[in-house]
């Protein structure tokens, strides 16, 4: 495979996961109830990156990209899942949540300027 | 301010997709049947997402303002992918492609292969790929009928395996990959001990981070891949491997892409794989360059190594016509074999005053 399907494939994985802590965010800021399936869905992702070996390709990718900001060993993972369990809408949770939306709108924005052949950084 | 471009933007954006739909030509042959309902779903996923974006309300959050403003990048995104890619593929459809197509479905069905067959399209400028979201596979013009390249289809086909995700015969496949990438983690974690007990220079350390991801975001994917293809043609796959590395050119063990390195060699034993030695260069890729790291485990010492690892980043590399400087304490008569000398009247340095960290090998940690 030449370097435009990686891209690719790396993108739609990316912009699944963005999606999805962006659709949770939203769905704790505005109390909705809507999005119970994604807020479990992105703890359970969380709690998957704590876990050795990862147990999804989902886990994988997003431990990857934080290693890559070095900021893996900052976060309790696990600790934000049962936040989001609970529907904790704090500032500091939202605060943490943004965090991580943002690295991966970061990765998603580079990846996808590389699919189409130039490099966003 | 955002409030009022979403609100004249949003509406032009769903009119652009909704006209991206109407683009989908309704007379092309049962070869772009899946292609076609995928393009349609996604583009009424994308819809959809707009939609629901003007329903946010204008006021909110610090928060809720950026996760609005990022899902709404991504739909434009989205919605540019598609365009230049599914549905000008639609738009173009040539008598090539049926016959790609043809040929795929007919492996597809010789392999066995257990999910839809890929719309295969002779537009890639890019050698072989695939769109795994899109199933949508990129050969270049001329390969329907120049049978080399054809064991490629074969690798193509083992990514969308990986990423599949409602086929029970699939999940053994992905758990063999994550058990593989555990031991990958466990075999860099042991390379990084190890080296912490060397304490070589910090470089090579990287260069072990720097293999770890590459791996872990790329590599093993492509290996994966390439296991299938081996599988399933048979030495066909290799013969096809070795003309693309052939082709591409370059050196095996050379990367671009090294925290701050221009360019980055290293050396690995053959029964292990272990690295044992390591070349770090920067440059201005155009006239000049300096040798910064070059590194040799002590027990691989002795063996011509060293002289190996500046000979493939030297003389195999893109610099090797350029101005080569170095900071040495050691092995003197090693970089004289390759022309380097004591600098004459015109060279002029101002010292680092790091040299507590670098102690006497320089500025930038040289061998």
């Amino acid at each position: 495979m030449s370097d435009p399907g990686l891209y690719t494939h790396l993108y739609a994985q990316l912009r699944d996961c963005a999606e999805l802590i962006d659709h949770v965010i939203v769905d704790l800021e505005t109390n909705g109830m809507a999005g119970v399936k994604e807020r479990e869905a992105l703890a359970g992702l969380l709690r998957a990156l704590q876990a050795a070996p990862a147990s999804s390709l989902d886990a994988v990718l997003l431990a990857n990209v934080l290693r890559e900001n070095r900021i893996a060993s900052r976060a309790n993972w696990s600790e934000i899942a049962d936040a989001i369990d609970r529907g904790d809408a704090s500032k500091a949770m939202i605060g943490r949540l943004e965090e991580l939306a943002r690295i991966l709108e970061s990765e998603r924005a580079d990846m996808h300027a590389r699919m189409h052949g130039s490099h966003a950084r | 301010m955002l409030g009022k471009y979403f609100q004249g933007t949003l509406p032009q954006l769903i009119e652009r997709a909704r006209l991206l739909k109407g683009k989908i030509p309704r007379t092309l042959p049962r070869d772009y049947g899946a292609l076609i309902r995928t393009c349609e779903t996604e583009l009424d996923n994308i819809i959809g997402r707009l939609r629901g974006l003007q329903k946010v309300p204008a006021a909110g959050g610090t928060a809720l303002h950026h996760t609005r403003l990022r899902q709404f990048k991504r739909a434009i995104a989205d919605l540019d992918h598609i365009e230049t890619t599914a549905i000008a593929v639609l738009n173009r459809a040539h008598i090539d492609d049926h016959h790609a197509n043809r040929l795929l479905y007919r492996i597809c069905q010789e392999i066995g292969y257990p999910l839809v067959t890929p719309t295969v399209t002779t537009l890639s400028t890019s050698y072989f790929y695939i769109d795994t979201k899109l199933n949508l596979m990129f050969i270049p013009p001329a390969e329907g009928s120049f049978l080399l390249h054809l064991p490629d289809l074969y690798h193509e086909l083992g990514h969308p395996l990986l990423t599949h995700q409602d086929h029970p015969v699939l999940d053994r496949l992905r758990v063999q990959y994550l058990e593989c990438m555990a031991h990958i983690h466990d075999h860099f974690a042991a390379q990084r001990a190890k080296e912490e007990q060397r304490r070589g220079p910090r470089g090579f350390k990287d260069q072990i981070d720097l293999w770890e991801l590459l791996w872990s975001k790329y590599w093993l994917t492509e290996f994966f891949c390439d296991l299938y293809a081996t599988l399933t043609l048979g030495p066909a796959f290799a013969w096809s491997h070795l003309h693309l590395y052939l082709k591409m050119g370059g050196h095996a063990f050379a990367l671009s892409e090294g925290f701050g390195a221009w360019r980055v060699v290293a050396a690995y034993r053959e029964d292990d794989g272990a690295m044992i030695g390591y070349a770090r260069a920067v440059s201005d890729g155009e006239t000049q360059a300096y040798l910064a790291d070059v590194f040799v485990v002590e027990e691989a010492r002795g063996l011509g190594v060293g002289k190996a690892l500046v000979h493939a980043m030297i003389e195999e590399g893109p610099g090797p016509y350029f101005r080569w400087m170095l900071h040495t304490l050691d092995a003197h008569e090693l970089y004289r074999a390759f022309g380097f000398a004591e600098p004459n009247s015109t060279y002029m340095e101002r010292k680092g005053t790091n040299a507590q960290v670098f102690g006497e090998r320089g500025e930038l940690g040289g061998p």
